[in-house]
């Protein structure tokens, strides 16, 4: 007869295989490798590597104020003499932190409106896509600075000015993902199984397009950590002293003639950080399109 | 017995947003299926036979009229209708193994290794076939786990929409007697549709012809064959290069089925159709018996 626990066995391996297959393609682009390197490198510093943090990012040392890069001080000191890579290295929660979060709950309540106005469709559908339509218009500069007038300058209003204008982009790109994948006669033959509607949203449909929602995240992510940084060199992100990034950029711009570093420095990093998740969304495309899985 | 019937049903597909105009898949249709038989439905591309098929399985709800199972009208699934469908890569979800495929159509109680293996035994595929994610399946391959699907959840009725046309010609053969061998075994009701009338001709007991959404003849599928009552079915019986009967009269293909939007008036054959007469224009003809379960809707007698 058949041997039980082998079959189940190598069910289990088989489904490891799809995952080592996603991992070799993705490692054969050497380009987003280095992104995701990178990209795990600053994360790695920023919460873990707080305990290496040369100095405390808070203190000033007006002895030793806007040093360029030295021994001492490997990414130069600013204004107040605060050590610009220990402030870096603080700064790294906020900025990366506040964009991670705000693209998570963004991107859930998004996929979720989408899921549901791409099965659904009917009034339910069309009252979702009509609102997201309407969200779409409104740019997140000017929700941010909503926020900050009514709750004030912080992380919440940050969260929430970069969240919200997140949730439609996402109902909408998952919608028209759903669409293509609820007319495929794998979905027909659930509904024939009688399965009820949440089942084929989240067993049936969610699976074959969570490779567009996790290539669009990345992308986001980009998008979040300049959103975040330049409602910090506004003004109307997290206020100073604290170090994100984008604030450190803005409270920094008097010295751009003078002492380019001080502001070019966590500039660069911005940059940087940005540009990876960008490479790294292009090759998390490729490697995950469950399309080209018969290629691999 | 009648298992399924169709009682007079319409399916519009609205084209623009105000609903004015609509394609007219299915005008008007009754129909019934026989337990335990194998009814064809054939026609062109675009005749309806298809649309007709997902409302039979209660996929799509009719605008009108209603379907009958076993005698009372079911709003919705059952269950006891399945499915398999042309397109084998796009049946079978790509991101499920053969098993969960096949052990999403059984109740939780009959879920098991050993059922599944059983399922996949009756279709001709080796047990070692559950690890199978479907890009590393065949085409002949994803049919049998598609037909595995269907028939693990215990139906009575089968839909199979042109279950080999998308098929290597050297598979079809292999598919369409397992179909009859399940149908043996198990004693499933198969409603075909189908554009091969060579198919047609081997597996089915009746056959319905459909042309832009209406039927046009219907009856065992011997005695519609071997003496064709409407001119469509004849010139579909000689355009078919099947080893299948030849019709006494050869009518040669022509013209293109009309607009379902704006379908002539009277007969809609009549645009197409050799002998049409005035009448044609201003009439519908109606189905009538020809013999006791022989009707066509034609005034030519042929």
């Amino acid at each position: 007869m058949i041997r039980k626990e082998t079959l189940l066995k190598e069910m289990n391996e088989h489904r490891k295989t799809i995952r080592v297959a996603t991992w070799k393609a993705f490692k054969r682009n050497k380009i987003s490798l280095l992104s995701l390197i990178v990209i795990l490198s600053v994360s790695a510093l920023s919460t873990v590597g707080i305990v290496y943090s040369p100095y405390n990012p808070y203190q000033p040392n007006f002895s030793g104020a806007l040093m360029p890069p030295s021994l001492a001080h490997p990414l130069g000191t600013d204004w107040l003499g605060r050590d610009i890579l220990s402030r870096l290295i603080a700064g790294g929660k906020y900025t990366l932190g506040l964009a991670f979060v705000a693209i998570l709950i963004g991107a859930t309540i998004g996929t979720f409106l989408g899921l549901a106005s791409g099965y659904y469709l009917g009034l339910v559908g069309t009252i979702i896509q009509r609102v997201s339509e309407i969200f779409l218009i409104l740019p997140t500069l000017i929700i941010a600075a909503l926020f900050a007038a009514v709750l004030g300058t912080g992380l919440l209003s940050t969260l929430l000015a970069i969240a919200i204008p997140t949730i439609p982009v996402y109902a909408k790109l998952v919608h028209s993902a759903a669409l293509r994948v609820r007319n495929e006669d794998y979905v027909e033959a659930a509904r024939l199984l009688k399965k009820s509607g949440p089942y084929i949203m989240f067993n049936h449909i969610l699976p074959n397009i969570l490779h567009v929602v996790i290539v669009q995240t990345t992308y986001y992510m980009g998008t979040g950590i300049l959103t975040v940084s330049a409602l910090g060199f506004l003004g109307l992100g997290v206020p100073s002293p604290t170090p994100e990034w984008g604030t450190m950029v803005g409270d920094a711009k008097d010295y751009i003639f003078s002492y380019p570093f001080v502001v070019f420095i966590p500039g660069i990093l911005i940059a940087v950080v940005v540009v990876a998740f960008n490479i790294l969304g292009d090759g998390l495309r490729e490697a995950l399109d469950p399309k080209l899985r018969r290629l691999l | 017995m009648k298992i399924l019937e169709a009682v007079n049903v319409y399916k519009y597909f609205p084209i623009d947003i105000f609903g004015r105009k609509k394609i007219r898949a299915v005008d008007g249709i009754s129909l019934h299926v026989a337990s335990s038989e194998t009814l064809a439905i054939v026609g062109e591309s675009g005749s309806g036979k298809t649309t007709l098929g997902r409302i039979l399985s209660g996929l799509v709800k009719p605008d009108k009229g209603k379907i009958l199972y076993k005698g009372s009208s079911f709003n919705g699934f059952h269950g006891k209708v399945q499915m398999v469908f042309q397109n084998p890569d796009s049946s079978l979800d790509p991101s499920w193994q053969t098993y969960d495929i096949v052990s999403e159509a059984m109740n939780n109680r009959r879920k098991s290794l050993d059922s599944v293996a059983e399922v996949l035994e009756l279709v001709g595929l080796n047990p070692a076939y559950i690890t199978k994610y479907p890009h590393e399946l065949s085409g002949g391959e994803k049919q049998r786990v598609a037909i595995a699907r269907a028939i693990a959840a215990e139906p009575e009725i089968i839909i199979l929409d042109e279950p080999v046309s998308a098929l290597d010609a050297s598979i079809r053969a292999q598919i369409l007697n397992l179909l009859l061998d399940l149908q043996e075994k198990k004693g499933y009701t198969y409603v075909l549709i189908d554009h091969d009338l060579g198919r047609v001709w081997h597996i089915s007991d009746r056959v319905v012809v459909m042309y832009a959404g209406k039927v046009v003849e219907e009856g065992k599928t011997e005695e519609v064959f071997q003496d064709p009552k409407h001119p469509y079915t004849i010139m579909l019986l000689s355009a078919s290069t099947s080893n299948i009967p030849k019709p006494k009269i050869n009518v040669s293909i022509q013209g293109e089925l009309p607009s379902l939007i704006n379908p002539p008036s009277g007969c809609r054959f009549r645009t197409r159709c050799p002998f049409a007469q005035e009448k044609c224009k201003v009439e519908e003809p109606q189905l009538y018996n020809v013999s006791r379960e022989h009707e066509v809707a034609c005034y030519n007698q042929f």
